[in-house]
């Protein structure tokens, strides 16, 4: 039996991605008035988008990092509750080699979120139709800040035009996990209990995790109905990566034509610009398959000949793939303990296909950094995005490989290997594309919570 | 091809040295498997090595150096001793009875065999595949891979062709001359011994039979009565402590884990500790010895070893984090981890031993997590490849020249 779960107590963020909302921004804050900064927020969270219902017109989530809730006021025996990668943070130096933040990714170099970098607090989410919408909502709020003890450290801008794909020319967001009981139904391989991602519910464990205790007595649970939130920014470099493409399809297939090119970014990916996976559609683009999520790799491509054991979406979920009983009820269970919700949205102008494939020079509208801000949802950081990234993402002997991380996220990728018949092919020219610019773990609190964190200011004046 | 064995000296550590005792092994590991105090690296047949600090909990802090060799265990000792050489007056000179530094060479040695023990549970993951086996079939895989990649020749073969081109190529390779032929099994007189024992021990208990079943009977209801009556205990995780133990590891693929705990107390536990610990024993040496541990093939060796103090040590060279190696046992063997440990203290409870127990998430992460200690000095003679890749690579080896058929050549070159 499903839970009732508290709708009208959780951000929307948590239910929806707001996809309709085309124009999103994310507004990096730093508090510098505690006090009117819970006056700010008192006022504030009627605005907050719930999970009830889509919105209309606009949208508006916020989250804080550990020190937001810090300078909230939050003591410090409440703060030491939350889970310990959100109390110690992204960028310690264990979870440097654990993520790959390392060399270019390094938070030295991060723009924001880095130890080089100011202090985030929290962030505002901000959606809205268009960019006309957002740019009055985002002033509106903008002109407030001063005022509310609040400095912007940073906005983070995204990009609507890419038509639901990312910069490389990938439909993304494909496979998302259904969190049983909020709005629709799917598949039981893919229906989730509330609590991976939801704090307060029941867990694939059957548990729901320890309160967290609001400074103030009988206040109840501060983790009730909140949800972490990963934020990482991550940069794209498109025209190495289509370049490295023509070397692999030279490699691997002994022609880099366009057509080969696409071929090898798809066995890079694990599906075809379209969204069509190669384990349906092995040969060519099916576009008529480009939302099918309803496959398994074991039952369906146990050696890899259509989507490469090591390519991004097998590793990222490797669905019935794991030992010791890989097409098991067994393995789907154990893939399904480390899933996130993705909300992530694309930053910086798109290259045109030409431009991608080297067929036309970029033009100056092109220039400047480009990738996606990574955002992910989970109820325990560690047992799911960083196991995630760390295990799956970048593990060099994931599934039995060798000396192989992710091919099109992994940090420092030298090895990509394509299963064929007689005999594998490989190719040991693989640069990095993707590197991380700034990110934070951020704690997105229920409405219940926010008021709890807001009261703190009539409770001390 | 000989066996595995694991090697344990123990030492007391003298008064007041254990600061420096750990300054010198942090120096040490920083250093890495060629540090100039013991330069692992150049041990001929040990898999894996750790220097260790157990502190006492009311007599003198121990110093452990634990080996996971290739038998015979005397001769891997007189190799490490070689290679320690004046590096181990430096490390056993703040230890109890070392003799006045420098020590001679014999006078090492004698002091490491005066100071050895055993280990009361010993897992490897491959009985029998010996160091020289392990890095001569990743030299193999290598060989055979960078041909592939620097031929196209393949291409348009078929499985059996594509097979006799790679056979013809190692036939070309003198320095690969040795893999013609099959991996020795370790010696006659072991596998005689572990046989009898395998068979042995159960054929006895069958005789007993009248004694042992009732006996069991009894055991397993009062075993339930403890696991009902049992306070569920919350084991206190220091959150600093820990970081500082996360922060040394995953710097490879590969980890090391140490975990201290006490048996549960009361009667029950202290008289059936023997049980438990034969139990485990048995299956890890009897049982687990081909490659997986009840189907995870992530561990390479692993022990439980009884401290002077009572206490229960485990140590462990596992692949991947500490979170997929608690994951693995949550989700995939818990009955396993019940089996081995679930008479430890803060080990949540168990129902009938075999279920709940290590399947309930966050106590069990919590039980591993709140005894871990610091693994101060650990070294692995293979640090890129997994378990997984190690299996593999015996199975190209096995595969190279044995008879297949069509759809066992096919198989064979998805290994490569």
């Amino acid at each position: 039996m499903a839970p009732t779960l508290e709708v009208h107590d959780m951000q929307g963020l948590i239910a929806r991605g707001y996809r309709d909302l085309r124009a999103a921004c994310y507004v990096l804050l730093a508090v510098a008035d505690p006090n009117l900064a819970r006056s700010w927020l008192a006022d504030t969270i009627a605005e907050v988008t719930t999970a009830v219902s889509r919105p209309e017109g606009d949208a508006l989530n916020i989250a804080f990092t550990r020190s937001g809730l810090e300078q909230l006021g939050l003591p410090a025996d409440s703060v030491s509750r939350f889970s310990p990668e959100f109390v110690e943070g992204m960028t310690t130096l264990h979870r440097q080699r654990i993520l790959g933040d390392i060399d270019e990714s390094a938070p030295e170099r991060w723009v924001w979120g880095g130890p080089e970098t100011p202090r985030i607090d929290l962030v505002l989410m901000l959606f809205a139709s268009d960019y006309a919408a957002l740019d009055g909502l985002r002033d509106r709020h903008a002109s407030r800040f001063a005022a509310s003890g609040l400095q912007e450290v940073r906005t983070l801008e995204t990009n609507e035009d890419l038509d639901g794909l990312e910069h490389f020319g990938f439909r993304d967001g494909v496979s998302q996990p259904t969190i049983e009981g909020l709005r629709f139904t799917d598949r039981p391989e893919n229906t989730l209990k509330a609590g991976e991602f939801i704090l307060g519910y029941e867990n694939a464990y059957g548990v729901s995790g320890e309160p967290i205790p609001a400074p103030l007595a009988d206040a109840g649970d501060l983790g009730r109905n909140g949800t972490y939130v990963v934020f990482r920014q991550l940069e794209q470099d498109v025209l190495r990566f289509w370049r490295a493409t023509a070397d692999v399809a030279q490699e691997v297939y002994g022609a880099s034509d366009r057509a080969t090119q696409v071929r090898v970014a798809a066995k890079m990916v694990g599906r075809w610009p379209s969204g069509a996976p190669l384990v349906r559609a092995p040969h060519e683009d099916i576009p008529a398959f480009a939302g099918v999520n309803d496959f398994a790799y074991h039952d369906e491509d146990r050696h890899g000949l259509a989507c490469p054991m090591g390519a991004h979406v097998r590793r990222a979920n490797p669905r019935d793939s794991l030992d010791p009983q890989p097409g098991s009820e067994q393995s789907v269970a154990a893939a399904n303990h480390h899933r996130i919700i993705r909300r992530g949205r694309e930053y910086g102008v798109g290259l045109p296909e030409p431009v991608r494939h080297g067929e036309q020079a970029p033009s100056p509208e092109h220039q400047g950094e480009r990738g996606l801000y990574f955002i992910a949802l989970n109820a325990d950081i560690a047992r799911q995005f960083e196991f995630v990234q760390h295990m799956w993402v970048n593990n060099p002997t994931f599934i039995g490989l060798y000396d192989e991380p992710d091919p099109l996220v992994g940090p420092g990728v030298n090895t990509f290997t394509v299963q064929a018949q007689p005999v594998a092919r490989r190719s040991e020219r693989m640069p990095r594309f993707v590197s991380v610019r700034g990110g934070a773990y951020f704690f997105m609190p229920g409405i219940q919570a926010l008021r709890q964190l807001a009261h703190g200011a009539t409770a001390r004046s | 091809m000989p066996h595995q064995v694991a090697l344990t000296v123990s030492a007391p550590i003298k008064p007041g040295a254990t600061a420096d005792m750990k300054r010198l092994l942090e120096e040490m590991s920083a250093a890495g498997a060629c540090n100039p105090v013991i330069p692992f690296a150049r041990l001929r047949a040990t898999h894996f090595a750790r220097l260790q600090v157990v502190d006492g909990t009311s007599g003198a802090d121990t110093l452990l150096l634990m080996l996971d060799c290739d038998a015979p265990g005397d001769e891997q000792l007189r190799d490490f001793v070689n290679v320690a050489g004046a590096g181990l007056d430096q490390v056993f000179g703040r230890c109890e009875g070392y003799p006045a530094t420098p020590a001679t060479p014999d006078q090492r040695l004698r002091y490491l065999r005066s100071r050895m023990r055993g280990s009361e549970v010993v897992y490897v993951h491959h009985v029998g595949r010996s160091l020289q086996q392990i890095q001569r079939e990743e030299q193999l895989r290598q060989a055979i891979r960078h041909f592939l990649d620097d031929t196209n020749d393949l291409a348009g073969q078929s499985a059996i062709e594509a097979r006799a081109t790679i056979q013809a190529f190692v036939d070309s390779q003198r320095d690969l001359a040795w893999a013609r032929s099959e991996a020795p099994a370790p010696g006659w007189r072991f596998r005689l011994t572990e046989g009898a024992r395998k068979f042995g021990i159960p054929a006895a208990l069958l005789l007993l039979a009248p004694v042992v079943i009732p006996a069991a009977v009894i055991a397993f209801l009062a075993l339930r009565l403890q696991e009902i009556r049992a306070p569920e205990v919350d084991v206190e995780v220091d959150r600093e402590r820990l970081r500082a133990i996360r922060d040394t590891e995953d710097y490879g693929i590969q980890n090391a884990i140490t975990t201290v705990a006490a048996v549960k107390p009361g009667r029950f536990w202290r008289l059936t500790a023997p049980v438990f610990t034969a139990a485990a024993a048995y299956s890890t040496r009897h049982v687990f010895t081909r490659g997986s541990l009840a189907g995870l093939r992530t561990v390479h060796f692993a022990r439980l070893m009884e401290l002077n103090d009572g206490r229960m040590m485990f140590t462990s060279y596992y692949d991947g984090s500490l979170e997929s190696y608690m994951d693995d046992f949550v989700d995939l063997v818990a009955w396993v981890l019940n089996t081995g440990f679930g008479n430890q203290e803060g080990y949540p409870t168990t129902r009938w031993l075999f279920w709940e127990g290590a399947n309930q998430e966050r106590g069990f992460k919590a039980f591993l997590r709140g005894h871990q200690i610091p693994t101060h000095v650990w070294y692995s003679a293979y640090p890129k490849l997994s378990a997984a890749n190690v299996d593999n690579n015996a199975e190209i080896r096995a595969g190279l020249y044995g008879d297949l058929d069509p759809d066992e050549v096919q198989a064979w070159l998805r290994l490569l």
